[in-house]
């Protein structure tokens, strides 16, 4: 079993947020923030941004979990 | 409030059924093998069952509503990666350990490390004496739990509800080892879960529904909806480092990654990963929101917390006394609680025993020991573990509770890099896992008091440091492996064979 795909994946969380972080934040919070501060019948009453993080990083755990799961043969 | 008999009758019906398991599993224990890794037994729910309640503590179940409580949202990543950390060790210790457990016949993760590191005395020794007392320390941390749910249910002296619940889990720990641990998780995982699930939906929606409890939130400090913290604790950073100790740092917890020695079959692990990061997840995500809730009630006059330390950990059980007015649910709640506390506290005593009987008395003190007397030390050490344990959480002292809270951080710095190190770096030498080790162990004590204290030294406020404290010792700890590894004398080719040590997770 070769680790690497996994590790594509977790670089993938690693890089979004390193992106987020130094690039895009002072924008994307303005944005996001001016857009849900406006407008209330946001979904769940949560920010746009809570749900994206939140949301994508759910999605790629279980996205390298079941590739794990497709792809591990084991031996015993 | 004080407990009815139906409450009285829930509770004692599930300590008694926790007790008839330990009587069942006693009959099993033929030789140590079977008392510490339940004879390489364990079927695939039973292991993922196991690991679900070897990772759940009371504390997370306690805590993580009152972590919603105080800081919102931006803590909702702990839900993400305390999940996570089941299938990190299954993945990335669990099937190579199983391999090579299944020709060397480990029985602890420190014979895994005497072997790859040629250190049969003084790794072992370290590694178990530093187990032993993480250990000892995360046990104490146990009984708070416990005590906060028994004397909130039956207005029972702090004593007595330690007492209770030390001895029907010492009782079925001793008698049954890891049979009786790991079928006694399977049970108090199904109630943990399937009563979370039940009841935390009844919080939330007695608390207005989840958009209205989102919405007051905003309402209280808009930060409380955001993923993350403008600055300081749980800011970007700080989670970052927060993600590696859950997710990492329970990985590798002496309790916790044990469990792998146990399974029946390699194969078990290929579903073992997603399954119990769903499962989990699903529960912890709804004491999260619960924790939302209460807040919601807090600030809508519903209920006030009491005026104590930490009164946010209190926050469930008030949000269960005033959304759910049927007095025997109490009972159902509390069987829930006593689920995860003693699902993590019988682990943890068995770890204890097995590090004492085995890796110190067996492997190191003598070496011609007979089996029985290891299994009956084993016994014993689970009998006097519970009780030193219980003795310190009736009035810890003030060290101790700072050694609680530093509890997984401690586990991550010690642990995780000659794990890690020893299994995908064929570099990784003896030395170098000694100064990763104690080098780990120590500067996480000491990042941790600095944090702890808010000392301020050289200009740099350690009570605002950007990361969470363990990581900066978790980096020197892979500083020391890699600086000494380089400059000391390598592993033998042969060892590094037999421990299957590369840069892979299996050989297809």
């Amino acid at each position: 079993m070769d680790i690497a795909p996994l590790l594509y994946l977790s670089g993938f969380v690693i890089i979004f947020y390193f992106l987020y972080f130094t690039v895009f934040r002072r924008n994307f919070d303005y944005v996001i923030c001016q857009h849900t501060t406006k407008y209330m019948d946001r979904m769940f009453g949560l920010p746009d941004i809570t749900i994206l993080t939140v949301g994508i990083t759910i999605v790629v755990v279980i996205v390298a979990l079941l590739y794990w799961g497709l792809t591990f043969k084991g031996h015993d | 409030m004080a407990a009815d008999l139906t409450t009285i009758g829930v509770v004692s019906l599930y300590f008694l059924g926790m007790l008839a398991i330990g009587a069942w599993a006693s009959k099993k224990i033929k030789n140590t093998e079977d008392y510490l890794v339940a004879g390489r037994s364990l079927g695939f729910w039973v292991f993922v069952l196991l690991m679900i309640g070897t990772v759940c503590s009371g504390m997370s179940l306690l805590g993580v509503s009152g972590l919603g409580y105080k800081v919102g949202w931006p803590t909702i990543w702990e839900q993400i990666f305390v999940p996570l950390s089941i299938g990190f060790c299954v993945i990335f210790f669990g099937v190579k350990l199983h391999n090579i457990a299944k020709t060397s016949g480990y029985m602890t993760v420190q014979d895994y490390l005497a072997h790859r590191y040629e250190s049969p005395v003084a790794l072992r020794s370290l590694a178990a004496v530093a187990g032993i007392i993480v250990s000892l320390i995360y046990l104490v941390g146990q009984y708070t739990a416990i005590a906060i749910v028994l004397i909130w249910l039956f207005e029972i002296p702090l004593w007595l509800a330690l007492l209770i619940a030390t001895l029907v889990t010492m009782v079925y720990t001793a008698i049954g080892g890891l049979y009786a641990v790991a079928w006694a998780s399977l049970i108090q995982s199904v109630i943990l879960i399937i009563g979370v699930i039940v009841m935390a939906p009844i919080i939330i929606f007695y608390a207005g529904g989840f958009t209205h409890v989102n919405e007051v939130m905003t309402s209280i400090n808009p930060n409380l909806v955001m993923p993350w913290m403008p600055s300081g604790t749980f800011a970007v950073p700080y989670i970052f480092s927060f993600a590696i100790l859950l997710m990492v740092g329970l990985a590798c917890a002496p309790h916790v990654i044990n469990n792998v020695l146990s399974i029946k079959d390699v194969k078990f692990f290929k579903w073992a990963p997603l399954a119990a990061f769903l499962i989990y997840g699903a529960a912890m995500f709804l004491l999260k929101f619960t924790g939302f809730a209460g807040l919601t009630m807090v600030k809508e006059g519903i209920f006030t917390l009491p005026n104590v330390v930490d009164a946010q950990d209190y926050v469930i059980l008030y949000g269960i006394q005033y959304s759910i007015p049927t007095i025997a649910l109490w009972g159902i709640f509390a069987v829930i609680v006593l689920a995860a506390v003693m699902s993590t506290t019988d682990r943890l005593m068995l770890t204890i025993g097995a590090m004492v009987s085995w890796d110190l008395y067996k492997k190191v003190l003598k070496p011609d020991a007979p089996d029985k007397t290891v299994l009956l030390l084993s016994k014993i050490v689970v009998v006097l573990s519970a009780f030193c344990t219980m003795i310190l959480a009736i009035n810890p002292p003030e060290m101790l509770a700072i050694l609680i809270w530093m509890g997984i951080g401690v586990m991550l710095s010690t642990f995780a890099v000659p794990l890690l190190a020893g299994l995908y770096w064929r570099g990784a030498t003896r030395k170098g896992a000694l100064a990763a080790m104690s080098l780990g162990l120590a500067s996480s004590l000491v990042f941790g008091f600095l944090n702890y204290f808010k000392v301020v030294f050289a200009g740099m406020d350690f009570a605002n440091i950007p990361l969470h404290f363990s990581f900066y010792a978790f980096v020197i700890a892979i500083i020391a492996m890699i600086v000494v590894s380089i400059a000391t004398k390598k592993t033998s080719e042969k060892i590094l064979d037999e421990t299957q040590t590369g840069w892979y997770i299996s050989k297809q």
